[in-house]
């Protein structure tokens, strides 16, 4: 079954990202800025 | 973009005729877009929210982007995206919801063309979701943007050529048309949502509204006190107009030399008050009527929200105008209120957040760099306005109410707006007003209660329509 996640910012979005792949907020930002 | 600064929209500015459609309208024309983005994995971008479907995440962005092309020319696409609702709201699961408007056949179908193309049921459906949302009139449909260029064009050629000569006339025609396709249109939606409701899906009620006359249409909102009489009015004369220049060649000819620019400048004022009624009626301009007459409490939250979108919008977009406002002793940025003024591009009214005191009380004393800051102050609150709008259009959505229920709840709330005021925004009348009301609390989900707080009730309920009527 697919799962749907939405958000209304970029920064809800990279948050939970970073809580999924349990990995460093800020990283997470750099990645998605870069 | 909800952000003037970043818009290409020439023919709109500040005019010398009292136009009532602005800027707002041709924004809350605009369609909503989704995109493919891939920065971190893929995700899909839907009218401005970032939507995480697995297990797209881990698909090639342009395989993506080629299986939503596809999807887009597939006939059994549209069919699903007509029968779609265009609102999601958040008292239901958006998947069971927007899967539940679909008719047993067409669930097949759904799992079909998503396996044809490579995407899940889920995607399929947010993607009609955004298609149903671009076909309502009055939303993205180009005929209002279309409706506002041609005014504008008109006006400018008044200005230009300083008399009516006949490309002035033909293109007067043309428009007077094109606003009475426009009216028609949103006149029979009005009869769709108001009286037929979630009937209207039937399709022998579609073809029922479709079949009748213009007339006949406004007799039935006006036999249930739903359109106002002014609005009625300006409807009927709109409508004369047009057929007294169509319908009899003569009196076209007659135009010749016989009407002076303020004659046209008058016409296309009343046609514009017209179209601007109806698509108040119909809540096509439901976050402007909330956003200026809502509740204070809620628009200030609403606010609070926009100032924080619109903040990082320009630390991002516009850093280096921004610094200007940002860097400013005299401003908080997030205490900023301001009297609101959609579609303007004329200067806000601020109530709070700025120490004029440390600012020149005339113009001419004032500095090169205190005038660039007003100046880029004031299009940061243009900017903070579109951003507002959009808060409330995602509020409209996920309420369980339809838009202009959810409306009339708003401009309810707000304990300043009478019966007589609310029916005067929406160019209805005040026992419409009062029916809504008597429903609209057991209407309500938690959504709006939480947004709303204490919802309105009649004290002593009024009979909304007395026998005689």
């Amino acid at each position: 079954m697919s799962q749907v996640e939405r958000f209304e910012t970029t920064e809800q979005y990279l948050e939970f990202v970073a809580e999924e792949q349990n990995r460093d907020l800020d990283l997470v930002r750099r990645e998605y800025r870069r | 973009m909800p952000c003037p600064k970043c818009d290409d929209v020439p023919f709109l500015g500040e005019y010398t005729r009292d136009f009532v459609l602005t800027r707002y309208h041709v924004d809350a024309g605009e369609p909503s877009e989704y995109r493919v983005e891939s920065k971190i994995e893929t995700v899909l971008w839907i009218d401005g929210d970032i939507y995480r479907v697995e297990p797209l995440t881990n698909e090639d962005p342009d395989a993506v982007r080629d299986s939503i092309d596809g999807l887009l020319q597939d006939e059994d696409f549209e069919e699903i995206s007509n029968t779609l609702p265009d609102n999601l709201p958040q008292a239901y699961d958006e998947d069971a919801y927007l899967s539940r408007h679909l008719p047993e056949a067409l669930r097949t179908t759904l799992e079909d063309i998503a396996s044809k193309h490579g995407l899940t049921p889920r995607s399929v459906l947010l993607l009609g979701f955004v298609e149903s949302k671009n076909q309502v009139l009055g939303k993205a449909d180009s005929t209002l943007v279309q409706y506002i260029k041609t005014r504008d064009s008109l006006a400018d050629s008044l200005d230009k050529e300083g008399g009516v000569i006949p490309r002035i006339q033909r293109e007067f025609v043309a428009h007077l048309l094109l606003a009475t396709a426009l009216i028609e249109e949103l006149t029979a939606e009005a009869v769709f949502r108001e009286i037929y409701r979630e009937e209207h899906r039937l399709w022998k009620n579609k073809r029922r509204i479709n079949h009748l006359s213009q007339q006949q249409r406004i007799t039935i909102l006006k036999e249930n006190g739903i359109i106002s009489d002014p609005l009625e009015s300006k409807i009927s004369r709109v409508k004369e107009l047009r057929d007294s220049l169509v319908h009899d060649p003569r009196r076209r000819t007659a135009m010749d030399g016989k009407r002076d620019p303020q004659w046209i400048d008058d016409k296309l004022v009343e046609i514009d008050e017209a179209v601007a009624g109806i698509l108040d009626l119909t809540g096509k301009t439901a976050a402007r009527l909330i956003a200026e007459n809502g509740p204070t409490a809620y628009v200030d939250e609403k606010c609070v929200d926009a100032l924080k979108a619109a903040r990082r919008h320009w630390k991002e977009q516009h850093a280096h105008a921004f610094s200007r406002v940002e860097d400013a002793t005299l401003v908080e940025v997030g205490n900023l209120r301001w009297d609101i003024h959609l579609g303007s591009m004329g200067n806000r009214n601020i109530t709070e957040g700025v120490d004029f005191d440390e600012l020149p009380d005339d113009e001419d004393e004032a500095t090169t760099d205190e005038i660039l800051f007003f100046e880029t102050l004031m299009e940061f609150l243009q900017s903070c306005e579109d951003f507002l709008v959009r808060r409330i259009e995602r509020d409209l959505e996920r309420a369980n109410l339809d838009r202009q229920d959810f409306t009339v709840l708003c401009l309810q709330c707000a304990s300043e707006n009478s019966y007589e005021e609310t029916a005067e925004l929406l160019c209805s009348t005040v026992g419409y007003v009062q029916r809504k009301e008597n429903v609209l609390a057991w209407r309500s989900s938690n959504f709006e209660k939480e947004e709303l707080g204490e919802l309105p009730r009649p004290e002593e309920p009024v009979a909304p329509v007395s026998r005689d009527q």
